[in-house]
């Protein structure tokens, strides 16, 4: 990127971009052509934020890569003797690998397919004008502020089978005949911190749903109508090729909230009950960097993370990120 | 089929009654064999019955009744484990608490919130999460704020290149960020330092931070920024005097969203935290120890633990709830 413009791939400006005097006195940058002028503005402006990327996101991710070619050196943290892809190898006679990867995608694919869905029908819900709408599009903002840790405390509490209100009601209502114990099931407790992660999340996808459908084409909408489209139809064929992009970005943006998960196994399960029920890759890279300081697996392990969102970003969007705008 | 106003309020209503059922379902029928299938057909009904139902007719008071009654639902769903559990629990006394669920407090009192600000670890993890999320927020706001401008409205070559990666940044988990940090920071002394702290929730809001500013500043149209050149104003002055105000909520939402990250953070503060440098959210954990826990004051810990974010979730909502309703939200 250099300043002096001579590679010049920018479209041309228009007329409108001319030479302009100069109101006070010349600046060095008058000298220059505008195109040239514009480049150097921006090496200027993108400097800090370059720096900032750099050294705070970049070169600790080589470092990370750096760090799963080599062993433990003398002191921890520090890169040791160079082994080539031995720590990578690892994963694939890793069975807490290959059942963590496992329970990572049970809470992930269900995050994005009924969280997408269950966002979409309450975006569809709350797309229609009714007397207290604000209020709770207001509420929708609630469990996507509230800290993981407070949400999960919460559930505690509420889904305890002596203690909790649920399963008081439920019992009282006549639902269920015995109170069910939602943290200590082998396959189940998964499941419930999936169900705290949906309610977590499920708001923020109807949120984005929702500003989609702001924009969704009215006069399409009435014409499908008056030709006698039925709702099936209308929402079939135009809504949801409408919405694609939206989607997309749903898919992207729960695969990164997925991250909160780890807190959820953090303050509630502590990766129990059982041998590692409730492990997802974060809790396990965590576990293996952190709690048996071995921050070269655990690089490896962190690294899968980003390789399963990178998927599904590279999935949802057909390989073409450029479709994507969040808001 | 096209008999509008007949079977939609009813469909809708159903539909909403079976969401709502599903939702709290959710974490009774996994437990039971085949439950979680029953659960995924139960949301595909719902939700085919609530397109179905709502797209029928789009005026008239009949859907306006069912959405409202689907909204009630979402509503209650929502507000229904907060209210009853963090801020009314957080008024029982430990006796009630063991004596079993109460709806209201029997006896309501704020002992709980006393008991919670003798504890060290929550005193000084409330302090420490203030500053750190203050001055992170703030200062990875400003180094992104040029950068993202450049990226939104200035043309240069490798445009489009930054663009795409600022969307890759945004991808990246924070536990690929923190296991090269913590190998870093441990060569350079920074674990468990506040200033360790900041530079670590820097790191981890810059993406958002970044990707949120660049959407923000590519809402302005080029032609203001444009005359404003004409006009005579240098990049700076443009930026500052035509820019700036018009995207200062953008810009102050923005913030908002990396202070809340920030505040919410769990991974990165209890990793960095050993003792010098106590944080709130893995104080809040520390609170859900099974043997000295005490649901009450857990309550009052979490309510403490989200009024700030709360208050500026109200600040939040006079912008982008107007927005989401006049369809202006970019």
């Amino acid at each position: 990127m250099s300043p002096a413009g001579g590679a010049v791939r920018t479209e041309p400006r228009p007329p409108a971009a001319a030479p302009l005097p100069e109101p006070k006195g010349q600046r060095w940058t008058s000298k220059l052509s505008i195109r040239a002028e514009q480049h150097a503005h921006a090496v200027a402006f993108l400097t800090p934020t370059l720096l900032l990327v750099f050294a705070l996101i970049a070169y600790p991710l080589l470092y990370s890569l750096a760090l799963t070619l080599t062993t433990r050196g003398d002191v921890a943290g520090r890169l040791g003797p160079w082994v080539g892809l031995q720590n990578w190898a690892r994963i694939t006679s890793d069975p807490l690998f290959a059942q963590s990867l496992g329970q990572h995608l049970l809470y992930l694919v269900p995050s994005i397919i009924l969280g997408g869905v269950l966002g979409l029908g309450i975006a569809l819900i709350l797309h229609q004008r009714f007397r207290g709408r604000p209020l709770v599009v207001a509420t929708l903002f609630l469990p996507w502020a509230l800290p993981p840790v407070v949400v999960a405390a919460m559930f505690q509490w509420f889904l305890d089978s002596r203690r909790g209100l649920l399963g008081h009601w439920l019992l009282s209502l006549g639902i269920l005949d015995q109170i069910p114990r939602l943290f200590s099931g082998v396959p189940g407790t998964l499941f419930t911190l999936l169900g705290i992660h949906l309610w977590k999340t499920v708001p923020l996808v109807a949120l984005i749903f929702l500003v989609a459908l702001q924009y969704l084409p009215q006069e399409t909408m009435q014409a499908a109508r008056t030709d006698g489209a039925g709702s099936v139809r209308r929402f079939v064929h135009i809504i949801l090729p409408f919405l694609r992009p939206t989607i997309a970005a749903v898919a992207i943006v729960q695969a990164v909230v997925a991250r909160q998960i780890f807190d959820l196994i953090v303050s509630l399960t502590g990766g129990g009950p059982g041998a590692y029920s409730t492990y997802n890759l974060d809790f396990y890279a965590y576990r293996t960097a952190f709690q048996h300081t071995n921050l070269h697996y655990g690089s490896v392990l962190a690294y899968c993370v980003t390789i399963v969102i990178v998927l599904v970003a590279l999935l949802a969007t057909r390989g073409k990120a450029s479709s994507l705008r969040l808001r | 089929m096209n008999s509008n106003g007949e079977r939609a309020p009813q469909a809708t209503v159903l539909a909403g009654v079976l969401l709502v059922i599903g939702a709290f379902a959710l974490f009774v029928l996994p437990q039971m064999p085949g439950g979680f299938w029953v659960w995924i057909a139960g949301t595909v009904a719902g939700i085919a019955l609530i397109s179905g139902g709502l797209n029928r007719l789009r005026m008239g008071l009949g859907s306006r009744l069912a959405a409202a009654v689907g909204g009630l639902l979402i509503f209650l769903v929502i507000a229904v484990p907060v209210l009853f559990v963090l801020v009314l629990g957080s008024l029982q006394r430990p006796v009630d608490v063991l004596a079993g669920p109460h709806l209201l407090p029997p006896d309501p009192t704020i002992a709980s919130y006393l008991r919670l600000f003798e504890i060290p670890y929550i005193v000084s993890g409330l302090r420490n999460s203030l500053v750190t999320s203050l001055v992170a927020a703030t200062i990875t706001t400003l180094l992104a704020l040029l950068g993202a401008y450049a990226i939104a409205i200035l043309r240069f070559p490798g445009r489009a290149a930054l663009y795409r990666s600022v969307m890759f940044l945004f991808m990246v988990p924070g536990i690929a960020l923190l296991v090269p940090l913590v190998a870093l920071f441990r060569q350079l002394g920074l674990v468990d330092t506040i200033p360790g702290m900041v530079v670590a929730h820097i790191a981890l809001i810059t993406p958002i931070v970044l990707w949120l500013l660049v959407g923000a500043f590519e809402t302005v149209d080029e032609d203001i920024e444009h005359s404003a050149r004409i006009d005579g104003a240098s990049r700076l002055q443009a930026l500052r005097s035509v820019v700036l105000p018009l995207t200062a909520p953008s810009v102050a939402i923005v913030m908002i969203f990396g202070f809340i990250l920030s505040w919410n953070e769990l991974l990165f503060s209890r990793v960095l935290s050993v003792s010098q440098t106590q944080m709130l959210a893995p104080g809040i954990v520390n609170l859900m120890d099974p043997i000295s826990r005490q649901e009450s004051v857990l309550s009052a810990g979490g309510l403490v633990a989200s009024l700030p974010v709360l208050v500026l979730v109200l600040v939040l909502q006079r912008f982008l709830v107007r927005r989401v309703g006049e369809g202006a939200l970019k």
